[in-house]
């Protein structure tokens, strides 16, 4: 960190950021205009603080903000002594991070390299351990740094899916960084989980006795309830309403599945929002963030395609223009996920070449961006942040998770096991987790 | 899984129903329990291994002729990619089913519909009762009471063939038929 160190920082700076590009085959469509360029930010820690210094890098690097000096830089590492920012003046980075041990757990300084001077500082308590859940107290360090600069972090978050093991599949609960993998439901057939906005509860779905049944789960106690329908059929793809009050799920009877929304909070009045004849599948439904409408698939026409409507079931309407093959069929269209700033819609769609890739449709203009271009890409749910996705893809052989952030186009995949379906994003996570 | 296997344990000592939607199609086996699934033979009504009651040759006789009328309303029928039409060739199985049906009046079934793997995954439930429902709708149209047939779906959640190919997803799309009630009287002469 010395002098003659700075400048090979520069070089190596600039090196990973393309080599990162590189590996992973993404397209740049740029949804809202990719940065040509992230700021430069490094962290380092005093003695005792490399599993901390460890996860918050990660973290950072996930984020997807900065361009990060590469492992065991001058810049990157556990460094011995005082601190002296003024040091990293001239070589490319716009932020210091710096990490040090204090009583329960790590004080946090962000500096601006530029003028040498702290920005800003706490002391946050946390399990320099880095182990199992605990995990988290350190996730919450990245997002401090992350919401210092501006944006909004996404490290103290999890991801919930389904995790085929054989021909059985259960429901587990990953980190956002893809460590501290853990099981959330107790087995049998299970499918498409979904996190409360409170982050203190998963609903999935579960076959027993010839019927998918939903169930509320806490995560804390893995007690759960049975959750009620208006009649006995399959009850699956759940959605919480943004007050975490009411759910959405798509409702199967042998004349086809309705949309219905049932009173959790009292755990009542379950009706159906959608009132198709016979055989129209209506599934698949997500809320807009202000709770009022909701976004689900409709095979009304014949095709799978998207719909929206109010969140009392009037007012439906196609959310996406349709595609057609050369025999005049619709392209299907399936999973949309809406985005925490309301904007945009992404889902999956057939392609004519039989692949399927995921997009985003404006809900004001209806203009449609793909996002993805390699594999078979679907089941997509949104980071809080609003710029990152996960989904599921097979573009590495086998259905993994895999985000995509859709401002930069960086692309990561989270490895598993098994092969995952039903990937579904937690919001920031509080302290009791 | 387990509480439906029960089911099928209670209601017939000998016979093994497919109970199970891992298992290849159903067949008779000395003792229910201890089939291993991977034991379960592909060729049904074929493989009618020796019935425990051996020394009574009228029982073991039964329990053939019971195991083929299980096996017939066992049998399996398959889909087009992405549509719920019964195909021609299933017809002939229908109707095997639904004339047993008619002969065994307390046998109840429920009729489970499968998915290959590349339909989106939720809308698979959606698809796999639409193909439970083809099936159940047949039936019903061949005279069989509707209130004998319950109908479910299990999407692509339990592929047969987990692998990702053609053979594999033309297996996968499927009914399944279980018989949820009255198999004891498939041991009728």
């Amino acid at each position: 960190m010395k002098g003659a160190g700075i400048a090979a920082v520069v070089l190596l700076v600039a090196g990973t950021r393309l080599a990162a590009q590189d590996s992973v085959n993404v397209i740049r469509l740029g949804v809202r205009g990719a940065p040509q360029s992230q700021p430069g930010l490094a962290v380092v820690s005093g003695p005792g603080l490399d599993s901390v210094r460890a996860i918050v890098r990660r973290d950072l690097e996930n984020s997807n903000r900065f361009t990060m000096p590469p492992h065991g830089a001058d810049a990157d590492g556990v460094m011995r002594g005082p601190i002296d920012a003024n040091a990293f003046k001239g070589s490319g980075l716009t932020w210091l991070v710096e990490l040090q041990p204090a009583i329960n757990g790590v004080e946090v300084k962000l500096y601006d390299v530029a003028t040498g001077l702290i920005r800003q500082r706490a002391t946050m308590a946390a399990d320099i351990g880095g182990v199992g859940d605990s995990r988290l107290t350190i996730h919450r360090v990245s997002d401090q740094v992350v919401g210092w600069i501006g944006g909004v972090g996404i490290a103290a978050t999890r991801i919930v899916f389904k995790e085929r093991e054989g021909k059985d599949g259960g429901i587990w609960r990953i980190d956002s960084d893809g460590a501290n993998m853990a099981r959330v439901s107790r087995g049998g057939i299970t499918m498409t989980p979904a996190w409360s906005p409170d982050g203190s509860s998963v609903a999935y779905s579960e076959f027993r006795d010839g019927r998918w049944t939903l169930y509320l789960q806490k995560l804390a106690t893995s007690s759960r309830v049975a959750v009620p329908s208006s009649a006995p059929g399959d009850s699956y793809g759940a959605a919480f309403a943004p007050d975490g009050k009411t759910l959405a799920y798509a409702h199967g009877l042998e004349r086809g599945a309705a949309i219905e929304s049932v009173d959790i909070s009292r755990m009542c009045c379950a009706h159906e929002l959608t009132h198709d004849k016979r055989f129209a599948d209506n599934v698949a439904p997500t809320y807009s963030p202000d709770g009022r409408r909701i976004a689900y698939m409709s095979t009304r026409t014949g095709t799978p395609e998207l719909y929206v409507m109010d969140d009392d079931g009037t007012g439906a309407q196609q959310l996406v223009s349709s595609e057609f093959e050369d025999n005049g069929r619709a392209l299907a269209t399936y999973t949309p996920a809406w985005s925490p700033d309301g904007v945009r819609v992404v889902f999956a769609r057939d392609t004519r070449s039989g692949a399927r890739h995921l997009y985003s449709v404006s809900v004001g203009s209806g203009q449609v961006v793909q996002l993805t271009s390699s594999g078979r890409n679907q089941d997509p749910s949104w980071a809080p942040d609003g710029r990152h996705v996960v989904f599921k893809s097979d573009r590495g052989g086998r259905d993994q998770l895999w985000i995509l952030d859709i401002e930069s186009g960086m692309l990561r995949q989270i490895s598993t096991p098994g092969s995952v379906q039903y990937p579904a994003w937690s919001r920031v996570l509080g302290n009791n987790p | 899984m387990n509480r439906r296997k029960l089911v099928a344990l209670s209601v017939s000592l000998t016979l093994v129903v497919s109970a199970c939607h891992k298992k290849a199609p159903p067949t008779v086996a000395p003792e229910p329990m201890a089939q291993p699934p991977a034991a379960a033979s592909n060729s049904a009504g074929n493989n009618t291994a020796p019935p425990p009651a051996a020394t009574n040759p009228m029982g073991a006789n039964l329990d053939a002729v019971a195991a083929g009328r299980v096996n017939t309303i066992a049998d399996r029928i398959h889909f087009d990619y992405n549509l719920a039409d019964i195909k021609a060739e299933d017809r002939s199985r229908l109707d095997g089913k639904a004339q047993l049906l008619k002969q065994f009046t307390t046998v109840r079934i429920r009729i489970t519909g499968h998915c290959d793997e590349r339909g989106s995954d939720q809308y698979n439930i959606a698809l796999g009762m639409r193909r439970a429902t083809a099936a159940k709708d047949y039936l019903v149209q061949a005279g069989i009471d509707a209130s004998r047939i319950e109908v479910a779906s299990l999407g692509r959640e339990v592929p047969i063939d987990a692998a990702s190919t053609e053979a594999a997803w033309a297996q996968n799309r499927r009914d399944e038929f279980d018989i949820v009630a009255g198999s004891q009287s498939l041991r009728a002469p």
